[in-house]
């Protein structure tokens, strides 16, 4: 059985860059479909949040982000543990280690009570996450901030930010980004209860999005649509969230589904997307057989609940 | 001969390559068309030889030939990414204990990647491998790898069905000397079988996609995959 799911946020001004800027222009990222530029946000980034909420929700995590470097840093509590670390167990990792250290690291593991017969080198990340894009084109929106002179003494800190004032120059956009993910849930069997709160993380995340000093923007899901199925593919454009007169669509599924396309009994649909529905609407797709609730958290909880229940 | 349609919005494949720009061939390759194949056929084709820094690729595998068209050719993007890395020389090395084993440098970097993939993959003189694919893709397969990807597991597939008729597509045709082709702007280096360990021991070659789509697979467009 396998989880596909496609998340789509509410609307906020936003500024996920950090990769490269042009002089003193902050730049958003961005990839270009048709005629317009819509801005991005790697699933890089989101799987880095996502670890942040799993240790948040109580989950042990061998990675973490160090704050205080010179350049950004990561620290480890240990070598790759998929029994041990839940982060370890749903993003995999790679130590690229040629022989002689491959040697002095099973060593070091055996010396301290782990069977070296169990580790592996490498491990493939049973998430799968894609690029979250924009609905609406960038169109050139761009702030300008100025920060101050530091006129501060050297007796007070011999440290000073720069000593004129700056004009900086950062662009932004107002608009709401859909993302998939999906999970093979035979890989998950093990971790249970580990793969329910990835589910949960998944639901309240947050953090993403760049800069956040300034622009809070939230990753959590406005509207979800998620199908659990046998098939290795979801079967459907996974981008396929549309916005018509402030109103969440996903078109091709719905119709799909009303259409006998796709067995209704593989869907569920949370969040504002089902809030903007119709009754007859509802009604038609209950009678197909898919799951509708209007909280995305509680739709994902009872996913959660129902990914296992079929003892698969 | 099986014919699969393969529907996915990102994807990437790597050349070899190491430094700021990780470049990606214009098109799916043969060589990733049949890992692909292969992972969906639930065929484990990784190998640790409890030695190598790289993984390297198993003995025995099954062969087959393959032809691969564009529906559509996709864009090419990139994307500025602050990655992790291991670094040349002492760069970072503080930081390399407390990485346990892992990357423990991290720097700017671009990486390609393409939008957009409307493709057709078509597969034969293997019958056994084509029933295998049949059942992996139905979910009948007990697989011990993940979901199948393009490239980098986090650009997943949106489709990948099997069609009967192939619809009009540009059917990537490798270049020989004695070839007749209509040359166009979609020419392209695309990797046929690769060597981790030793890339002279890669084969590739130039493919260029017949310039008006056709509907029937060329016979020059098929390739061998033999490893």
């Amino acid at each position: 059985m396998n989880i596909f799911g496609t998340i789509l946020t509410y609307a906020a001004p936003s500024a996920n860059y950090r990769g490269e800027s042009a002089e003193n222009r902050s730049v958003l990222q961005k990839i270009t479909q048709g005629r317009f530029e819509y801005p991005i946000i790697s699933p890089e980034a989101i799987r880095n949040a996502l670890r942040d909420t799993l240790r948040e929700l109580g989950l042990p995590c061998n990675r973490e982000r160090l704050n205080d470097e010179e350049q950004l840093a990561v620290k480890f509590q240990d070598y790759p543990d998929p029994d041990r670390f839940a982060d370890d167990f749903f993003m995999g990792w790679l130590i690229a280690a040629g022989s002689k250290d491959r040697k002095k690291i099973l060593k070091e593991l055996k010396e301290r009570g782990r069977n070296p017969e169990a580790f592996s080198f490498k491990r493939d990340s049973i998430l799968r996450m894609n690029l979250a894009v924009a609905l609406e084109p960038y169109r050139y929106d761009s702030i300008f901030t100025q920060s101050p002179q530091d006129v501060t003494p050297n007796e007070i800190k011999s440290y000073k930010n720069a000593e004129n004032s700056q004009l900086l120059h950062r662009e932004v956009t107002y608009t709401p980004f859909q993302y998939p993910f999906a999970l093979n849930l035979n890989e998950c069997e093990q971790k249970k209860d580990w793969t329910k709160i990835l589910l949960k993380a998944i639901g309240q995340l947050n953090g993403v999005a760049g800069n956040h000093a300034r622009s809070y923007f939230e990753m959590a899901p406005a509207s979800i649509i998620i199908r659990l199925t046998n098939l290795l593919v979801a079967g459907y454009s996974t981008y396929g969230f549309e916005i018509k007169d402030g109103k969440h669509l996903f078109p091709e599924v719905i119709e799909g589904i009303l259409q006998n396309d796709y067995p209704g009994s593989e869907f569920y649909f949370g969040g504002k997307i089902v809030k903007d529905m119709d009754e007859p609407q509802l009604n038609s797709l209950k009678e197909k057989g898919a799951t509708l609730e209007r909280n995305p958290q509680k739709l994902i909880d009872i996913v959660a609940e129902k990914m296992f229940a079929s003892g698969e | 001969m099986l014919i699969l349609k393969l529907q996915a919005p990102f994807a990437s494949f790597r050349t070899f390559t190491a430094g700021s720009f990780r470049p990606t061939a214009s098109f799916i390759t043969p060589s990733a068309a049949y890992g692909l194949l292969l992972n969906v056929a639930g065929i484990e084709m990784r190998y640790d030889d409890g030695k190598s820094v790289m993984t390297k690729i198993d003995t025995g595998l099954p062969e087959c030939s393959i032809a691969l068209a564009a529906l559509k050719f996709p864009k090419a993007h990139s994307l500025y990414q602050q990655i992790h890395n291991y670094p040349v020389g002492n760069t970072g090395k503080k930081r390399k204990d407390i990485t346990k084993g892992g990357k423990y440098n991290i720097v700017p970097a671009r990486r390609a990647f393409l939008s957009n993939i409307k493709a057709l993959i078509a597969l034969k003189d293997n019958h056994k491998l084509e029933e295998k694919i049949q059942s992996g893709l139905q979910g009948k397969i007990r697989r011990k790898y993940g979901l199948p990807f393009l490239g980098d597991n986090n650009f997943l597939i949106d489709r990948l069905e099997v069609i009967t008729e192939p619809e009009p597509a540009h059917w990537y045709i490798p270049i020989k000397a004695d070839n007749e082709i209509e040359y166009n702007e979609y020419i392209t280096r695309l990797t046929i079988t690769i060597d981790r360990a030793q890339m002279s021991k890669t084969r590739s070659a130039l493919f260029v996609p017949t310039k008006r789509p056709v509907k029937d697979i060329p016979q020059k467009a098929w390739v061998t995959v033999k490893y």
